[in-house]
């Protein structure tokens, strides 16, 4: 029976990596949700990277994770899979949202989709690079002048569409990596309806899958616009042209000078050359959005602990839990929350918060402030999230962010430890919160651990 | 020198349908636009056409539709090669348009916008893209064009040259944005789930129902079948070329392909939502349609309503075609005349439909094609219902007629006759004969009181520009300074919050004839009020709060209704201590007081759905948070999310 959990979040700046490290008597067994950061750099990626490997090998063992979950394929969730480190990982199970499901037709539309949206706008907006590591958001300012406020908002949506670029190495590890051959489910499945899932080697834990919701209704949140008028006319730095290389419907020998006498200014002109030019910025917050949906929800029930896990599922996923009564009831019980989308403003519903989840619950932000996004996190829901008194942990405020139940480990990770009952029913011991405050370590600085 | 009588139309060659290769050769029509001097361009008195690309950098030659060589063969010969071409189609159905809510609302419709931007513009090849739209602050409408989808073009060719301009559809639907733009300048502010809807399913209808007057089209499809209109054929179907060029399959948006869609809660996007209003007035328009030919075909089956097999007698099929244009026609003119009856503000579709019921009502109280009822049971079919109603019988949707209003003053009365002369005199048709209509005074300066926003707020007008003649100006001016005054005064009975913040926001004569052949004059003012707390709060997105009455008022001067939307009242309880025998007036500021309070919690309501469901939500700026509703009002974005 298991005994003992840890909740492990990565310090990746705006991404997400968690590593859950479930105990019995015997053994500790590991599970991985996410890994990957927009913000970080490579080094600070490969520090995780292999601090979870070197977590997941028991002495003389070869490195095991039981379970390795990506809940969508955004390169601030699965960046980190590119590591040729995880080819020496055994796992046992690898799950995707559905929509990675090679096999299935809406699945692929799904992802060409997204795919080919996400070039296009890379192509469009990304300047020459440097290097491929490079992540937009991870240097304050380019060298030189001050960035205009232009050029900040311009970087800001180049790194949200090359969040979206294929990943190509990080989801070939996590289709066809890993070591010990492991099996890979697309959930929720067809049939799948909200029951619980089991996992070979982990006795008395159990896994719901609460979203990307199937229906049709759904998928059309997971498409993205098409955009084409907006790609051909900004693909590359060229400007707009017809397949021939035109840049003008008509021939030159319809060239005209203005004409006189008419209301048409200067500044109209420029207002006209400014739509003709300026890229519709909503394309990449709408791609942006539809990845987000294709979140795996995830609940893991073990013990008297329901573990929440819903990537970055926005308002459309999560309303479609939230309506389902067997849904809702489940997520009534989370006694600890992983905040949707770094705290954004669409991904954790208000409702559940201020209405479905009645206890205090332990909540784990992985975030970081992008001064082009000053509502992440976002602070009416932190004030929110504030008012359940549970203990909060967030990787935004570095070694401010110790608070009583929490260990931190600097610039490498924050843990929540979940002591559970020897048997079903039993009472929860220290540093649980599911049964209110009290059992709520006061402690004024956490413990530490020396630097491995 | 005897001169010869100035003709009252220009003959334009366009393509009433959208011109698709392959499917039937593409069509073309002659319609008749009003006469006026144009200058190349073609530039009239109220619409421009500059053929400026923003993504080439250059202007196209602009075609001179006074060339005789033009003239003498009634216009370009339709050809998509030709940018003159495009130029012309799209000015003859913008001015086809704008003709159509001069007649319906009875007066001349202003495209003024402040001292420069005097004319609406019309951009037919703005910009590369698959897009059009109307643009307030420009104050024009641009048209984009784009190549054909490659592996799914429809009946286009792949990688075809599409040009939006030369679709009537959405000239037609882009035109009626900026025309309700003027005439509602609220109407773009999404206060409620309905307002945008209203505004792209009211384009729409505009649209539709223009393809009745092609009467070649028309007959055509009537033969093809049988009688039968509801069938998705071409003039039911939106933006043909549009929809399959861009590999969706089907046109842009169909008013009836789903006879079962109807107005639930959880039907948000605009477009969608749109829709529904648009099967609701076809719905009526069809059950009128069928009433009006069923005793022609009875006459052509000897009584039995059986058509034989084959085809249509030709004078059936033109009497039936006869009988599909004038429903329509009068359908279109009731849906465009209902506007004057609408509030300033937070339009809902059941306010619409109330509007639509007492504008035809006060016209035509007879409703002898039983078009109204007709009109009354879509909406009913499509769970359209107003806010505030007993029932859907007409006399309970009807407005109520204003009771206890004070007439208007001795001042505005007497203002109210030289306005009235002033506008019959922009309305009326002009003489044909040169030597007499040369000696009138230009036609297209009236009211200019809409130059910006910004002075609004205090009641104070701004710059006034010079409309000829002299005096008119004077009469305007002083009409506005009265209806100022007369709201001030009688605030409590205009179901105004307080008179201070209020001002007035337009004003018009309007001069309708009845089918009886009766004239109807009255003159229409709207009156606004802001909620100045909500505008400086950010979670109100840069869209306040805002509270308005219509009224509409009777040649002699008394008030025969007052359409309000009212501020929320915060002194509502108290009044109500002091008042314990409430008189009719009293208890129906409190209804309406009720529903203000209601609709505000509405507003934010709806500011929070839509910031859940906009992907930019999480990602905006301080500064793009708090202007965040100002910028929804775009329809740019949203014609560009419609197509996704």
């Amino acid at each position: 029976m298991i005994d003992r959990v840890n909740v492990r979040m990565y310090q990746v700046g705006f991404g997400d990596c968690f590593l859950l490290a479930l105990r019995d008597q015997h053994k500790t067994k590991h599970i991985l949700i996410d890994c990957g950061s927009i913000t970080e750099g490579k080094a600070q990626v490969s520090k995780v990277v292999s601090s979870v490997i070197s977590t997941c090998a028991e002495a003389g063992q070869p490195p095991r994770l039981e379970l390795v979950v990506g809940t969508h394929r955004h390169r601030d969730h699965v960046g980190g899979f590119a590591d040729p480190a995880w080819a020496k990982v055994e796992v046992g199970e690898v799950w995707m949202p559905w929509t990675e499901d090679p096999r299935d037709a809406d699945a692929t539309m799904i992802r060409n989709r997204q795919s080919s949206l996400a070039l296009g706008l890379a192509r469009s907006m990304a300047p020459p690079r440097s290097t491929d590591d490079d992540e937009p958001l991870s240097v304050e300012a380019a060298p030189g002048p001050r960035e205009t406020a232009r050029a900040r908002r311009d970087r800001a949506f180049r790194a949200m569409a090359l969040n979206a670029l294929t990943n190509d190495k990080a989801m070939t590890t996590l289709h066809r990596g890993f070591a010990g051959n492991p099996t890979r489910r697309f959930l929720p499945t067809e049939k799948e309806n909200y029951q619980a899932r089991e996992l070979d080697g982990l006795d008395g834990v159990k896994f719901y899958v609460l979203g990307p919701p199937r229906d049709k209704s759904f998928i059309a949140k997971m498409n993205p616009p098409k955009g084409e008028g907006y790609l051909r006319a900004h693909a590359g730095a060229q400007p707009a042209t017809s397949p021939d290389g035109e840049k003008a419907p008509f021939g030159p020998r319809w060239f005209s000078g203005a004409l006189a006498g008419t209301t048409f200014s200067d500044s109209d002109r420029n207002a006209i050359d400014r739509f003709a030019e300026e890229p519709a910025s909503a394309l990449a917050a709408a791609l942006d959005n539809a990845v987000n949906n294709t979140s795996l929800i995830m609940m893991i029930e073990v013990g008297h602990a329901w573990l929440l896990f819903p990537g970055d599922a926005q308002w459309g996923a999560w309303n479609a839990a939230l309506q389902n009564a067997t849904a809702r009831e489940m997520l009534a019980r989370t006694t600890l929350y992983k905040v949707g989308h770094h705290g954004s403003h669409n991904a954790t519903p208000r409702d559940l918060i201020e209405k479905v989840i009645a206890q205090p619950f332990v909540s784990l932000f992985s975030t970081k402030a992008v001064p082009q996004w000053p509502d992440i996190p976002r602070p009416p829901l932190l004030a929110a999230i504030e008012a359940k008194k549970g203990p909060i942990a967030r990787t935004d405020l570095g070694s401010a962010a110790r608070t009583a139940g929490f260990i931190v480990e600097d610039e490498l990770y924050i843990e929540h430890n979940l002591q559970l009952a020897a048997s079903d029913g039993g009472q929860p011991a220290e540093n649980s919160v599911g049964r209110g405050r009290r059992t709520l370590p006061r402690q004024a600085t956490p413990r530490r651990r020396s630097r491995s | 020198m005897v001169s010869i009588p100035q003709p009252a139309f220009r003959p334009l060659k366009i393509y009433p349908t959208d011109p698709m290769q392959g499917y039937i050769a593409a069509r073309k029509t002659t319609i008749n636009i009003e006469n006026e001097p144009l200058n190349p361009g073609p530039v009239g008195a109220r619409l421009e056409v500059i053929d400026y690309d923003g993504t080439a950098k250059t202007f196209y030659e602009q075609v001179n539709l006074d060339d005789p060589n033009i003239l003498m063969q009634g216009g370009l010969e339709p050809s998509e090669a030709d940018p003159r071409f495009h130029q012309q189609m799209v000015y003859a159905v913008a001015a086809r348009t704008l003709a159509n809510f001069d007649r319906a609302l009875g007066r001349r419709i202003n495209l003024r916008k402040g001292k420069v931007k005097t004319k609406l513009r019309l951009f037919p090849h703005a910009f590369r893209g698959e897009n059009a739209f109307y643009d307030r602050d420009l104050h024009a409408i641009l048209f984009g064009y784009f190549n054909a989808d490659q592996e799914n073009p429809g009946a286009n060719l792949p990688r075809q040259t599409i040009f939006t301009c030369l679709s009537h559809d959405i000239t037609a639907h882009e035109m009626t944005h900026a025309i309700v733009d003027r005439l509602r300048r609220y109407f773009l502010e999404p206060s409620n789930i309905d307002v945008l809807a209203f505004h792209e399913g009211f384009a729409d209808i505009v649209a539709l129902f223009q393809h009745f007057s092609f009467r070649d089209l028309l007959a055509e499809e009537i033969q093809r079948r049988r009688g039968n209109l509801r069938q998705p054929t071409v003039l039911v179907q939106l933006a043909r070329q549009f929809g399959y060029a861009l590999g969706t399959g089907k046109s842009l948006r169909s008013a009836l392909d789903d006879s079962d869609a109807r107005l639930y809660d959880n039907v948000t996007e605009p477009h969608d939502r749109g829709a529904i209003l648009v099967a609701a007035v076809f719905d009526g328009f069809f059950a009128t349609y069928q009433a009006r030919i069923s005793d022609l075909i009875r006459i052509a089956t000897g009584g039995t309503g059986e058509l034989p097999p084959g085809d249509l007698h030709p004078d059936l099929v033109n009497r039936i075609a006869t009988e599909a244009a004038r429903t329509a026609q009068r359908q279109l003119d009731m849906c465009i005349r209902a506007f004057d009856y609408l509030p300033p503000v937070d339009i809902t579709f059941g306010d619409y439909l109330r509007a639509l019921v007492t504008a035809d009502f006060e016209l035509n109280p007879e409703d002898e094609w039983g078009q109204r009822a007709a009109l009354i049971e879509g909406f009913r079919r499509r769970r359209i219902y107003p806010t505030g109603v007993t029932s859907l019988a007409e006399e309970s949707l009807r407005w109520p007629v204003a009771t206890e209003v004070p007439p208007l003053t001795d001042r505005l009365a007497s203002l109210l006759p030289q306005l009235l002369r002033e506008e019959a005199r922009r309305f009326s048709k002009q003489s044909t004969d040169p030597t007499i209509s040369g000696r009138s005074a230009p036609r297209d300066q009236g009211d200019d009181s809409d130059d910006d926003d910004a002075d609004q707020q205090t009641g104070n007008q701004g710059p006034q520009i010079a409309p000829t003649p002299p005096e008119a100006q004077l009469v305007y001016k002083e009409m506005r300074d009265a209806l100022l005054d007369y709201a001030r005064n009688y605030a409590e009975h205009l179901f105004l919050r307080d008179g201070k913040t209020v001002f007035v926001d337009r004003f018009n004569a309007v001069f309708r004839t009845a089918p009886s052949g009766g004239l109807l004059i009255e003159l229409v003012a709207q009156f606004v009020e802001t909620d100045h707390a909500t505008q400086e709060d950010p979670e109100w997105g840069g869209i306040p709060f805002r509270g308005g009455t219509t009224i509409i008022v009777g040649i002699d001067g008394t008030v025969r209704y007052v359409i309000a939307k009212p501020l929320s009242d915060r002194n509502a309880t108290t009044k109500k201590d002091e008042n314990p025998v409430a008189t009719a007036l009293e208890l129906q500021r409190r209804e309406l007081n009720a529903a203000a309070v209601a609709r505000r919690s509405q507003q934010l309501a709806h500011i929070t759905n839509l910031d859940l469901s906009d992907p930019n939500t999480p990602y905006f700026s301080h500064d793009e948070y708090r202007t965040r509703m100002k910028a929804r009002m775009s329809l740019r974005a949203l014609h560009e999310g419609a197509q996704g």
